[in-house]
Formats: C-alpha cells, sequence, structure tokens
C-alpha cells in the first residue's frame, strides 16, 4: 500500500481528514501542490497557521473574529433590541447572505443531542442569558436548524427567554426539514425569517 | 400493471435468461435450489429497485461474476415503462425509460409479496408486525415516513437523556423538550396508525371471511401502549399522551427506557374472538397474513388506479382448495400473479383464462406450458 514517500502520505492524509475531502481529492489536492510553484504552497500554509492563531470566538456573541469583537456587535448600525440565535458561524453567513436582518447574533456552537453528550452546560446558554441582563432585548429569534435536535434546543431556550417577558419566535417552517440553514437557498430562508412565528 | 418482458443477466444462479410472463398467471416449479426464489427476487427488484431477501446487494450478484442487470418491461394503463437495472459491488443504476432515477422505478412499489417468513407475522415479535405496518401500510401515506422518522430520532435522543438524569448529569426539567417532541411527532403518528386499522378493518373482514368461505371472522386491533381508543383528535392524543409521561416518569428515568408511545405499540388478530397468536393454526396464520396482503393490494388500487404485481413463495399450493378458488377470485384477470411449487400442481380456471407454467432446473427455464 506504499504508493507514496512519507512526506507525501502524510499530506495526503492530512488533506483527507478535512470535511467533504475524500481520499481521491486529497491526492489531487497534494500532487498539485507538489508541483506549484514553491510559493502556492507556502502562501497556503501561512494563510492557514495565521488564520488559525488570529481568528477566534468574539466574545459577545461567539462568532469568528480577529478582535475581541466580531464586526456585526462592532457595528454600531445594527439593531441591537433583536438577537438572532444560531447553531454556528456559518449560519450567520447564511442569515447575512438574505440583507433581510439588521439585528446581532448569537452562536451556540452546537444543539443540544443527549446521544453526543451535548446538553445545555456545554452550549453558550449561560452566556446568552447573561447577555439579556439589563439589556434592552425585544426580540430572540431562535433559528436552530429545523431538525429534532434544532427543535428541542429551541423549546429549552423558549422555556428560559419566556419568563423574562421577551418576544420568543422561531424561523418559520419551510425550510426543508433536516436541512442545514447553510444550504437553504436566501429567498426560502428570506421568507422563513419573515414569517417567524411566536413560540411559547 | 403487468411484466411482459424480464431478461436477466449475472443474477443469483441464472446467467442469461429471459421470462415472457402471461398477464395474469404465472407458475414457478422445479425442484429446491433451482432457482424459483431468485426470478421472483428479480421481478421485485425490476418494481422496487431492491431485494426482498438482503440489504447486501452484492450477494444477488452471480459467484465470480462482478454485475449484474435486469432489463424488464411492464405495461401500465397508460404507458409502457422500460426499467433497466445494473447492479455492480458497490453502484447501482437505475434507468427508467432511459432516465437515470434514484428511488423506486415505478414511482411506487408496484409490487405486493408474501415469502413464507411473513407467517411470523402473527406470531412474532411486536417489532415485526410494527416493521410490517410502518413499511407496508405507512407509505400509503407520504407524511408517514417522515414522522416515523422524527419520532424514532426522538426516542434515541430521550432514552439518552433519561440515562443522564438518572446518572445525575443532566436536570428532571431537560426533559420536557423531549416530552413536547415525542407527543407532537408521537401524537400525529398515532392518529394515522388508528386511521390505518379504521379503513383497513372493514376490508380485512370482508376478505378473511371471503376467504374462509364464511367460516371465520377476523378482527385486527390496535394495543396502544397509550390506552387510547378512540381518539376524537391528534390534539386529544398529544394531551393523553403528555399526562401519561408525566405519571411513568420516574419509572422512565429508573429504566433509562421510553416505556409508552407508538415504538412499543402492537396489534393481533382475532379469528371469531380468539387471539390467533395462542390458538391460531398453521393455515389459520397463512390465511391471515394472505388477507392483509389482498388488501394490501386493494388498497394501492384504490390509491393509485392500478393494480401491483403479487408474489407468493411456497405459500399458494399450501393453502387448501376452497381458500385457493377464493385468492384466485380476487385476483383473477386483475393482478398479475407469480407463484411457486415444487410439485406438479396445475391450476384450472373457470373462465378462459390461461396460466403459464415455468419449469425451473439450475438456473435455467427448461419448458413452458401454458393452459
Ligand atoms: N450469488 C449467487 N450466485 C450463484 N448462485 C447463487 C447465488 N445465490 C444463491 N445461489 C444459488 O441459487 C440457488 C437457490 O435458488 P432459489 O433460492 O431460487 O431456490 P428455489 O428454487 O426457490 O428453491 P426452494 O424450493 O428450496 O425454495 C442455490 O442453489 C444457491 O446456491
Ligand atoms: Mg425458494
Ligand atoms: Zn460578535
Amino acid at each position: 500500500m506504499n504508493y507514496y514517500t512519507k512526506t507525501v502520505a502524510r499530506l495526503i492524509d492530512q488533506f483527507s481528514r478535512l470535511p467533504g475531502i475524500g481520499p481521491k481529492t486529497a491526492q489531487r489536492l497534494a500532487f498539485y501542490l507538489l508541483v506549484a510553484p514553491p510559493e502556492v504552497a507556502a502562501n497556503l500554509a501561512n494563510a492557514i497557521a495565521e488564520a488559525r492563531t488570529t481568528v477566534r470566538y468574539c466574545q459577545v456573541c461567539g462568532n469568528f473574529t480577529e478582535g475581541d469583537r466580531c464586526f456585526i456587535c462592532s457595528d454600531g448600525r445594527r439593531s441591537t433590541d433583536i438577537i438572532c440565535v444560531v447553531e454556528r458561524p456559518r449560519d450567520i453567513v447564511a442569515m447575512e447572505k438574505t440583507k433581510g436582518f439588521r439585528g446581532l447574533y448569537h452562536v451556540l456552537h452546537g444543539v443540544i443531542s443527549p446521544m453526543e453528550g451535548v446538553g445545555p452546560g456545554q452550549l453558550r446558554i449561560k452566556e446568552l442569558m447573561r447577555r439579556l441582563e439589563g439589556a434592552p432585548v425585544k426580540e430572540i429569534i431562535l433559528a436552530t436548524n429545523p431538525s429534532v435536535e434544532g427543535d428541542a434546543t429551541a423549546l429549552y431556550l423558549a422555556g428560559l427567554i419566556n419568563p423574562l417577558e421577551i418576544r420568543v419566535t422561531r424561523l418559520a417552517h419551510g425550510l426543508p426539514v433536516g436541512a442545514d440553514l447553510e444550504y437553504a437557498d436566501q429567498i426560502t430562508l428570506s421568507k422563513a425569517l419573515e414569517g417567524r412565528r411566536v413560540i411559547k | 400493471m403487468y411484466l411482459k418482458r424480464l431478461e436477466i443477466a449475472n443474477l443469483r444462479n441464472y446467467s442469461n435468461q429471459i421470462v415472457e410472463p402471461n398477464e395474469f398467471f404465472n407458475i414457478f416449479s422445479g425442484s429446491n435450489a433451482q432457482g424459483k426464489t431468485n426470478l421472483l427476487e428479480a421481478i421485485y427488484l425490476s418494481c422496487t429497485g431492491k431485494s426482498f431477501r438482503t440489504q447486501k446487494e452484492s450477494e444477488i450478484i452471480s459467484w465470480q461474476k462482478n454485475f449484474l442487470y435486469v432489463n424488464s418491461l411492464f405495461e401500465t394503463n397508460t404507458r409502457q415503462v422500460e426499467v433497466k437495472i445494473r447492479l455492480l459491488p458497490h453502484k447501482k443504476r437505475i434507468e427508467v425509460n432511459g432516465v437515470l432515477i434514484k428511488g423506486h422505478p415505478l414511482g411506487w412499489p408496484g409490487v405486493v409479496m408474501f415469502k413464507p417468513e411473513h407467517l411470523a407475522l402473527v406470531k412474532g415479535a411486536p417489532l415485526e408486525r410494527r416493521r410490517f405496518l410502518d413499511m407496508e401500510f405507512g407509505s400509503f401515506y407520504p407524511r408517514y415516513g417522515y414522522l416515523l422518522g422524527q419520532y424514532n430520532r426522538v426516542v434515541i435522543q430521550r432514552n439518552n437523556m433519561l440515562k443522564e438524569i438518572k446518572e445525575n448529569r443532566e436536570e428532571v426539567t431537560t426533559l420536557q423538550v423531549w416530552n413536547t417532541q415525542l407527543c407532537r411527532y408521537g401524537a400525529e403518528l398515532l392518529f394515522l396508525r388508528m386511521e390505518i386499522f379504521r379503513l383497513l378493518s372493514p376490508l380485512i373482514r370482508e376478505i378473511h371471511h371471503d376467504l374462509t368461505s364464511a367460516e371465520e371472522e377476523l378482527d385486527v386491533r390496535y394495543l396502544s401502549t397509550l390506552k387510547i381508543n378512540m381518539p376524537a383528535s391528534v390534539d386529544d392524543i398529544y394531551d393523553q399522551f403528555t399526562k401519561k409521561l408525566q405519571e411513568i416518569a420516574k419509572e422512565e428515568i429508573k429504566r433509562s427506557q421510553t416505556l409508552i408511545g407508538p415504538h412499543r405499540d402492537d396489534f393481533s388478530f382475532y379469528i371469531n374472538g380468539k387471539d390467533a397468536k395462542t390458538y391460531g393454526s398453521q393455515g389459520q396464520q397463512r390465511t391471515i397474513v394472505l388477507t392483509l396482503k389482498i388488501s394490501q393490494i386493494l388498497q394501492w388500487y384504490k390509491e393509485i388506479g392500478e393494480y401491483p404485481i403479487l408474489l407468493l413463495d411456497d405459500v399458494f399450493f399450501e393453502l387448501d382448495k376452497n381458500r385457493r378458488m377464493a385468492l384466485l377470485k380476487w385476483v383473477e384477470g386483475l393482478v398479475q400473479t407469480f407463484v411457486t411449487t415444487t410439485g406438479e400442481e396445475r391450476i384450472a380456471f373457470n373462465n378462459n383464462l390461461t396460466a403459464k407454467n415455468f419449469f425451473i432446473r439450475s438456473g435455467k427455464i427448461a419448458d413452458i406450458e401454458e393452459r
């Protein structure tokens, strides 16, 4: 099975650990880098290393950022009285593409899933509740994915937030079942946002 | 709908074979292990794109071969459908009238199969019956599969949650979100199941009555772990489900199991008021399953205006003469039927219909007789 030298094999192996990349693609990427001009590989390596060391989570919302606060949290033009709660930073990208939302976000970094040992304690829920203390928030949009786990998380949050007399809404159905926000097209997502419903 | 022509290559013990069935009744006869069931498997594969024998589809490919194909031509009420299936060890290609497709080649199962293993339906474990209900009757409702998928997922998550609570890693209050979803999907699922039973019981009664020359009254009863009998609505079930969960919460946590709901439900058959699980004879079990299969055929006809193909593997000539005749009355002239037998049986129709007999020997059709 040793078709490659050790270093080439290692490179292919590293690529194939990435999501969405199978052994064939990994091999293609590796071979490409080996024949491309040396700076292609160097630039890629630098970009990866730099991004990994400088990018961290926004202290407020949990989105990716290079400073303390992400570009959304530090944008003074955004309304601070409405917060959209999502599972992952990439869901923010999907929501932003709709251009229909001008409030702030909160990233949970996951959903409640007992079979994977993820309970409310492992998510950024405490941070969300702390954010709500004293802040003039009027509405929370629960935009977790329309899966069994996403729904459970939304129900859980609604139970915590409703007593605070903040309006709690959920994205309208119409999003394909089990689909990720990430893959929903912009029109569908805009409609889901417009048609959001209050949950008790 | 009927199968007009079937061409197979490298399927189990067949290397190359063309079958041109009769529109109404076909018999595959031959000794054991000659390839009768394999032919039924080929027909089933053409209709559904799947095997009824194995999940591991590469098993169907002949030993020493690395691909199989099955080409078939169906005649429906409205059109001809040509289905071409190619199977490689890790790849399947289904082409319908020249177009590649995923899923059911015909857009619906198109076939009802009765194999000896189905006899376990009457006396076997509840799981068998639930699976039968979900697969065979659930498919009449587009929403059924979705609800079942969501519900089962919730059950798994909820069982894990119960365990977390038992071991003090989570608080009891977190259970609430899983209860809500369990009841939501469960109520709708249970309502659909009861709807199925409501529609089917009179039909099942009538068919069974007929198959047994009016000697047996068959009742089928849904046994709900929620002890709900005839709910008024989905909301009604939801409320009762929610209440019952509260009552048994302690027990559920102790056992880390979701103890009630559609995933634990069952149904049973009663012949003249006696539970067939306890008292049914072999023949009675066979007749009950046959009744279910006929009801499925009629239900498909009602849904889509087309009769599916009926495959009976070692269950036709095992019926007594009266039941055989009664069965034929339901299907003759309407449902293309394939049966297998190791004997030399013939059948005679009352009218001018004919049956085609294929004599199978070592993966070949050795002789054909039509009369
Ligand atoms: N992948 C395969 N390749 C070649 N032959 C196979 C393969 N799978 C099964 N067989 C053979 O097919 C034969 C069984 O065929 P089949 O099950 O159709 O028998 P049958 O005629 O229905 O017999 P019975 O009356 O016992 O039910 C066996 O001889 C078996 O060895
Ligand atoms: Mg057989
Ligand atoms: Zn931020």
